[in-house]
């Protein structure tokens, strides 16, 4: 134990006697790790905000059971391809043997227009009962990752407004559309004249003043329904292409003008660091052995959520090609710093040897000085990192990636787990290159080596 | 002078019957018998919808004059107390429970084949520009065969080829079309009706079969029964009263 810690004692002593060469190879190998570890931030935070969109925000959940064909048939044949009670009792019954799901939510979709009076506009709309929609936007995951799509004026939502049976949430851009700016808070609470000359500006304005709005659609037994709303509160999908249709409303509101008690698809939220896959397995092993008839979807899958899928994929294969080039600088740059430095110490090893140092007991010594070295380093390389990314993060920077609503932070994410995997993977190339070239430089013959 | 006289008693009669033959004419009487009248008429329809393995009833009472019409639901119960109120191009809903009435399409479609805008009156004539095609024969009927361009967006459909009989003057066949001329829907009339206008008895459509173009099997058959004149407030027609 005591020979051990000699000889780390005698390794960081060296490494301190050559200060000057080393902080050069530690540099190289510090900035190569904030590069890589860089990437990855950026990585990190895309891949959460997206997923968190996808499972919180657009209500995916982790996974979402729908019918069998479900997914592809529920707006053709709504009637048809929808989980009825039944259903819905019998998916429950048989997730509660699931400690990792953290709750369930029944959500039921339809299309129709939204009307003013003088102004229609088709609508893609999503019913979700008040608790349950308040408690996925208030989840600690919604609030750490997209903080600023429940911030004003996305701050409202339905289910804070438990006494309107009829509330619904709009987005900012069909608020745009239809002329209809207020929200219930901020307009007089009464509904609006029926107005039979749309090009009267006066009649206009009055429509523009009230909050309340009225929605037509093809029930799901066929029939022609509409029902009353009023605006409760503006929301953002988050993503361009559901900005212009993307509507919330109670689960009994939207039953009621579909004239059904079924829902669309069971969402599935998982507790936070449960791996979605591995759920994914063992759920629907149990769901096909025990009841069928059912497809089963994770939120990454490019039919729940394209965009996510779609994104990530082409940040990875961009991700990885970058990786791979600043990969390979890193490398060259490693493995020449520790080579030149090693080199320079030729004479050094030559006398070791001469005094009756073994070949093995040189190499053991100077890689624990390059084990010190890549330690120090990628700690070194963790606060260059760290700094960098909290003067990114304070700056603020807004950009608009395309399909993204609005603008998104542009923002990079740190992790322990990130900074190990890539300390891991700078050590890894550092200390097998210094290995290789150590073994090959302390055989050779003492003459050559004193030579330097 | 008496030869002047002679001359106009014999071409007057010709006269007219060469105005009854211009599209806009056509157009106007074929639509009196599909309840395009100045008075208050009123009728039940029946509608029998089927499509694939599912089939439909509907019915509704329809009070119409002029461009205005009212539709109440009849049946089945779960429908009864929704009204479509159309007055002029504008089409209303309202059902029970609703906070006031909501403006829809006529191009909506409310069961199986058929739209909002053809289970009420006809005005062809006021909402349509019509262009004489070659002569045509449905069945054995020889017809006057009208291409109608939609003169505003507000109508059901944006064009129709329409097959008048050279007989009686009546419709008896309407091809439902795209703006670009693509066939949608074909339309087939029977006029089993009487109903008594101006002191005439006029014959009054009795069936209208409403087909998916390309499949053929989607139908909708709109049956009319009791037509009448009668009388009716204005306030009937007026969006504001469907509350009340």
């Amino acid at each position: 134990m005591r020979d051990s810690t000699q000889r780390w004692s005698f390794a960081l002593r060296n490494l301190i006697r050559h200060a000057r060469r080393n902080l050069i190879s530690g540099a190289a190998i510090a900035f190569g790790f904030t590069g890589l570890a860089l990437m990855g931030a950026y990585l990190v935070r895309t891949d959460a905000y997206l997923a968190v969109v996808s499972v919180y925000l657009n209500q995916a959940g982790h996974v979402s059971i729908y019918k069998k064909d479900g997914l592809q048939k529920y707006l053709t044949y709504p009637g048809k391809y929808t989980l009825s009670p039944q259903d819905q009792l019998r998916l429950g019954h048989l997730l509660r043997e699931f400690p990792e799901v953290e709750f369930t939510a029944g959500f039921l979709i339809g299309q129709g227009l939204l009307s003013t009076g003088c102004r229609d506009v088709p609508f893609l709309a999503k019913g979700i009962d008040d608790k349950k929609g308040l408690r996925i936007r208030e989840h600690s995951l919604v609030k750490k990752w997209t903080p600023g799509l429940i911030a004003p004026p996305y701050d409202k939502s339905l289910g804070i407004y438990p006494n309107i049976g009829d509330g619904i949430s709009i987005t900012g851009q069909i608020s745009q559309m239809m002329g209809k700016p207020k929200i219930w808070d901020d307009a007089p609470k009464a509904v609006s004249p029926v107005v039979t000359d749309c090009s009267d500006k006066a009649a206009k304005a009055k429509l523009a003043e009230t909050a309340d709005v009225q929605m037509v659609a093809k029930a799901f037994n066929g029939d022609f329904s509409a029902a009353d709303a009023f605006i409760v509160a503006h929301h953002s999908t988050g993503l361009a292409f559901s900005e212009e249709t993307s509507i919330f409303t109670n689960l009994s509101h939207l039953q009621k003008l579909f004239q059904t008690q079924d829902i669309t698809y069971l969402a599935v939220f998982l507790k936070p660091d449960t791996s979605t896959s591995a759920f994914l397995d063992r759920f629907k092993q149990k769901l096909d052995a025990e009841v069928g008839g059912y497809d089963v979807y994770p939120f990454y899958n490019e039919k729940i959520s394209p965009f996510y899928a779609g994104v990530m994929e082409f940040l990875t294969t961009m991700a990885s090609f970058f990786f791979v080039l600043v990969l390979t600088t890193i490398i060259i740059t490693i493995v020449s710093f520790l080579t030149v430095g090693f080199m320079e110490r030729r004479r050094e090893m030559g006398t070791l040897r001469s005094i009756g140092y073994t070949p093995r007991m040189i190499a053991g010594d100077f890689f624990r000085e390059s084990t010190l070295l890549i330690l120090l380093s990628t700690i070194g390389g963790t606060l260059i990192c760290s700094l960098v990314v909290v003067i990114v993060n304070s700056l603020q920077i807004q950009f608009s990636p395309p399909g993204i609503a609005n603008t998104m932070p542009f923002m990079l994410t740190l992790t322990p787990k990130l900074c190990f995997s890539v300390a891991a993977l700078v050590g890894a190339i550092g200390l097998s290159s210094a290995w290789l070239k150590l073994r090959k430089l302390t055989g050779e013959p003492i003459v050559d080596l004193l030579r330097g | 002078m008496f030869r002047i006289i002679a001359m106009l008693v014999i071409c007057l009669p010709g006269q007219a019957k060469a105005a009854d033959s211009t599209p806009e004419d056509l157009l106007k009487i074929s639509d009196r018998s599909r309840g395009g009248l100045a008075s208050t008429v009123t009728w039940q329809v029946e509608i029998e919808s089927s499509e694939k393995d599912t089939k439909s009833n509907r019915g509704f009472e329809i009070t119409a004059k002029g461009i205005d019409a009212l539709a109440k639901a009849t049946s089945p119960s779960r429908n009864k107390g929704e009204v479509f109120l159309f007055n002029d191009r504008s089409l209303w809903f309202y059902k029970p429970g609703l906070r006031k009435p909501v403006g829809i399409s006529s191009r909506q479609r409310l069961t199986g084949e058929t739209s909002n805008g053809d289970i009420a009156t006809t005005n062809y004539s006021r909402d349509y520009t019509p262009t004489a095609l070659p002569d045509d024969k449905v069945g054995e009927e020889q017809c006057h065969v009208l291409d109608l361009k939609s003169k505003n967006p507000s109508t059901t459909y944006d064009r129709i080829q329409y097959w008048i009989s050279k007989k009686t003057k009546l419709a008896i066949k309407a091809q439902f079309q795209t703006p670009e001329g693509k066939a949608l829907k074909n339309a087939f009339f029977k006029y089993g009706n009487t109903i008594q206008f101006e002191g005439k008895k006029l014959p009054f459509v009795s069936e209208m079969e409403i087909q998916d173009a390309l499949m053929a099997q989607n139908k909708s058959v709109l049956k009319y029964q009791a037509p009448k004149t009668t009388q009716a407030a204005a306030s009937v027609f007026n969006v504001n009263s469907l509350m009340r």
